[in-house]
């Protein structure tokens, strides 16, 4: 016979899942059956008990009021209905009340009994119950009822229980088998794969699971486990090549530190050294093991007291920093070191390490950067305008010039708040905003402000303020300079108060100026107007005494006073013109737009119908509209050609010409750009000397003898040119011609 | 407990002999202590009162006397002490259970309107009274005495009467 511990687990499972169903379902069904009798009794005996608690309750009455038809009524009615096989109401005195009885019954003699009892007897159950009320006991009343209903029960009962049972023993069997097989599936292939496992000795695989119960946990611990195994062995292996590399690293490391590393034991000696250390001493590292750190490596200039205390320091675990003068044991030389010494453990050996990092150069440059500092500073004190250094508010640094500017103590302005110079806190803050506004969009601010000095006096100052772009502890730096320009202020106030001054005496002046000017006007106008009637008295007389003496005046006589008259004639003229040129300066101008040419040409024209017999060519070369006096442009141009026909009377070809440059000609030959008009001559001609007396009032330059005129033409002309807003001048050589040019107007557009 | 079990075995001797003699009043007295097992008062009602005894008047011929000064002594209804007295018209009202026994219809008709609704119990013994308005009227078959209930009266004077009386009853509707 097989083992049990042989068998298969899967039929194990099946045979405890069959006996854990079979062995609770027999002892239950054998219990229920020997409860089931008793149950079904229980039941039996509820049911008459209550009948017949009923029927006496409600046989009182029947009883009390001595009604025995109702009574039967009554009973019979329950007997049918519950199918008793007998009632029985006895009166207290055991004769009978009332009853029934089930019409197939044999009905037997039913004792009276004056108790409450009842018990089983030939198949049939007997009840009885005394009949009470309010304590007073009327009668009996006896139930009889058969049990084979009851026997039917329980049979029926056993029937339904059996089949149940085996029903629910078959479907055990089916459950187990069915939940054995997935059970054992996933148990088998963990044994198959452990197997091989451990035939390959390979620890890098992973187990499939198929569940989430007990087993997949297991496949899970499993597999952790597994993989551990190998993450352990391949731990185990990195940390064998690892060890040797980091050996190798750390030697190279060692000596590829830029500072000096020394190891020293406890007791000063030279453990180890690096390459650095080797070049930075220049020696080798063997000769190096053998000297110490405190002799042949320092100068002598070192406080070896103080390097006495560090050591043991540094043997109790704190670790140090410090300068030292290092000497090259070979040449002497001396360098300076900064040194760290730091106790640690190396393979369980308490050592001292030293890194020693030269900082002979450090140490120059910072003496240069000392150095150059100092000159800044310097050149800060000496600048002759304010320069400081602002922080937020505070003001950081501020030069001598600045103080004495200000009028405030170098020692009362640094690291206080610069709103002290401000006229308020809400001037400085108003300032502020502009100035920083400034900065942000430009770097720099320029502004002018007034500040308050110390003695309360208000100077102007030119303050440019400059964002320096480093910061310090996180503060930003202004740099500001300023000058003093109160006085400059001041003297521009005198300069704008003289001038105004200035310029009310000039308009007073004019005034004054024009005022005598018209004065003058009005007199040479009406002397002018009274020298004619004297004049025309003289040359009136004159006549007379020439026509009345004609016989007694001799030749002398008569050549005398023709000249009177032709003086006088001549005065006349002189006189006109002098009234015209007064008159030219009070009238208005009226500018009309028209052609040049035209007015040329009717001068012409009345020049050759006063003059029939001339010999003068005209040639006029001009076609421009002109913006003008119509006017006042005929008496200029009638001066300018009378002027040239006058020059050229003594000479055999007189030609007079009118014409034009255009703007563009102009420009090239006179740098005007505008159009310029000339009357051009060939006749006497004058000294380029003389050219500025030409246009004057009453200048001549050449002699009335050679030709006659009053000298007020070329100044008639001039003042009409100047009305118009233009400009005349002249070109000439003696005996070679003169050409008098001229423009009408500063604008070309005048001239259209 | 003690004592009220004396009093049942004193009322079991003394009561069932006098059963013995028969008498059809005391038949009667007995059923009428019965019918208050089984009747209620209408709410309200002076019964209600624990200070007053159980009151029944007897209008008209007293055939109870013995009989009823025996209960007095020995039977309590509704858990109250009985007192009776027999009755003119005006005494009627004081009481809780009236029996009339021979009278005319016109006194008849007077008691009843007088108790109409006051919660006076009302039991009579001569044919045709049941009709007339009595609550309980007995009578005689074969010299057995039964009782007839007037349902109408019972219900409009708002007594509440048991159904196990009422199955034993010929009833008045």
């Amino acid at each position: 016979m097989k083992k049990y511990a042989d068998i298969s687990l899967k039929y194990k499972i099946i045979v405890i899942i069959f006996f854990s169903v079979f062995i609770p379902l027999i002892l239950a069904i054998s219990l229920i059956l020997l409860n089931g009798s008793k149950f079904y009794k229980n039941e039996l005996y509820n049911k008459v008990s209550l009948s017949a608690k009923i029927i006496s309750d409600i046989s009182v009455a029947d009883i009390m009021f001595n009604s025995p038809d109702v009574s039967t009524n009554s009973i019979s009615f329950i007997g049918k209905n519950a199918n008793f096989l007998q009632i029985t109401i006895f009166t207290k005195n055991g004769g009978i009340f009332s009853e029934y009885s089930k019409d197939n019954f044999s009905k037997k003699e039913v004792l009276y009994k004056n108790e409450n009892v009842s018990y089983f007897e030939n198949e049939n159950f007997y009840y009885y119950h005394i009949i009470k009320s309010n304590g007073i006991v009327y009668g009996t009343i006896s139930i009889v009822t058969s049990t084979e209903e009851l026997k039917a029960k329980v049979f029926d009962f056993l029937l339904g229980t059996t089949f149940i049972a085996i029903l629910i023993l078959a479907l055990a069997i089916y459950v187990g088998e069915k939940f054995a097989g997935n059970l054992i599936i996933p148990i088998e292939n963990l044994v198959e794969k452990a197997g091989q496992i451990t035939k390959n000795d390979s620890y890098d695989v992973q187990l499939q699971k198929l569940g989430q119960d007990e087993i997949g946990k297991l496949y899970d611990s499993l597999n952790i486990m597994l993989s551990n195994i190998n993450s352990r062995r391949m731990e185990r292996d990195a940390a064998i090549s690892s060890l040797k590399v980091s050996e190798k690293n750390f030697r190279e490391i060692f000596n590829s530190s830029h500072d000096a590393i020394f190891i020293h034991n406890l007791n000063k000696d030279i453990m180890d050294v690096n390459e650095t250390m080797s070049q930075m001493y220049s020696i080798a590292r063997n000769e190096a093991l053998t000297l110490s750190f405190e002799k042949e490596f320092s100068s002598k200039n070192n406080n070896f007291a103080s390097f006495e205390k560090i050591w043991s320091n540094v043997v109790n675990n704190y670790p140090q920093e410090f300068n030292w003068i290092a000497q090259k044991p070979k040449t002497g030389e001396e360098f300076i070191v900064q040194v760290n010494l730091k106790k640690i453990l190396l393979s369980d050996n308490e050592i001292i390490l030293s890194t020693v990092r030269d900082i002979t150069e450090i140490i120059k440059a910072n003496d240069r950067l000392q150095k150059s500092e100092t000159k800044l500073q310097k050149i800060f004190d000496i600048l002759q305008v304010g320069v400081g250094l602002l922080s937020n508010r505070n003001i950081i640094e501020i030069n001598n010039k600045a103080c004495e500017l200000i009028g405030y103590s170098r020692e009362e302005l640094v690291g206080k708040d610069s709103s002290i110079i401000y006229k308020s806190e809400l001037d400085f803050l108003r300032f502020s905003e502009i100035a920083v506004d400034e900065i942000a969009k430009n770097g720099f601010s320029h502004n002018e402000i007034e500040w308050v000095r110390k003695d309360n006096k208000i100077i102007t100052v030119i303050l440019d303020l400059m964002q320096l772009d480093f910061e310090v502890d996180g503060q930003g730096y202004i740099l500001f300079s300023f000058l003093d320009i109160t006085n400059l202020k001041k003297a521009e106030k005198d300069i704008k108060e003289l001038n105004a001054d200035l310029e009310n005496r000039v308009n007073k002046r004019t005034a004054e100026l024009e005022f005598a000017n018209r004065e003058l006007e009005a007199f040479s106008y009406s002397v002018s107007h009274d020298l004619r009637a004297p004049l025309r008295g003289i040359r009136e007389f004159s006549k007379i005494i020439l026509e009345d003496n004609m016989e007694n005046l001799d030749d002398d006589g008569k050549t005398h006073l023709l000249k009177v008259i032709n003086h006088t004639v001549a005065m006349n003229h002189l006189i006109d013109d002098l009234l015209k040129l007064s008159k030219l300066s009070q009238e208005k101008i009226v500018l009309e737009n028209f052609k040049i040419e035209e007015i040329v040409n009717s001068v012409i024209n009345s020049f050759n119908d006063s003059l029939p017999f001339n010999n003068v060519e005209f040639i006029v070369n001009c076609n421009y509209n002109v913006v003008a006096d119509p006017s006042l442009m005929r008496i200029a141009i009638t001066n300018l050609f009378s002027n040239a026909i006058k020059f050229t009377s003594k000479i055999k070809n007189p030609t007079i010409e009118f014409g034009s440059f255009s703007a563009l000609e102009s420009k090239e030959k006179f740098g005007i750009e505008n159009v310029v008009f000339f009357v051009k001559d060939n006749g006497a001609g004058f000294n380029m000397k003389y050219v500025n007396k030409l246009f004057g009032a009453f200048q001549r330059i050449h002699s009335t003898k050679d030709f006659e005129g009053s000298g007020i033409g070329l100044a008639t002309v001039n003042r009409i040119i100047k009305k118009h807003g233009g400009k005349i001048w002249a070109d000439g050589k003696i005996d070679e011609g003169a050409t008098f040019f001229f423009t009408l107007s500063d604008s070309p557009d005048f001239n259209l | 407990m003690k004592i009220k079990n004396i009093i049942y075995l004193l009322n079991a001797l003394v009561i069932i002999p006098i059963y013995a003699q028969f008498t059809e009043y005391d038949v009667k007295a007995q059923f009428m202590e019965r019918f208050t097992q089984y009747i209620e008062w209408p709410k309200g009602a002076a019964i209600y009162n624990q200070e007053i005894p159980f009151r029944i008047g007897i209008y008209g011929e007293n055939n109870f006397e013995y009989k009823l000064n025996e209960m007095v002594q020995f039977v309590k209804i509704k858990n109250k002490k009985i007192k009776y007295k027999e009755l003119n018209s005006d005494l009627l009202l004081d009481c809780d259970l009236i029996f009339i026994s021979k009278c005319s219809d016109e006194e008849l008709s007077k008691i009843i309107s007088l108790t109409k609704g006051k919660g006076i119990l009302l039991i009579s013994d001569s044919d045709g009274f049941g009709e007339k308005g009595v609550h309980i009227n007995f009578y005689k078959v074969d010299n057995k005495i039964h009782f007839e209930i007037n349902l109408s009266a019972v219900k409009s004077d708002l007594f509440n009467f048991s159904s196990r009386l009422l199955r034993l009853a010929r009833i008045i509707e």
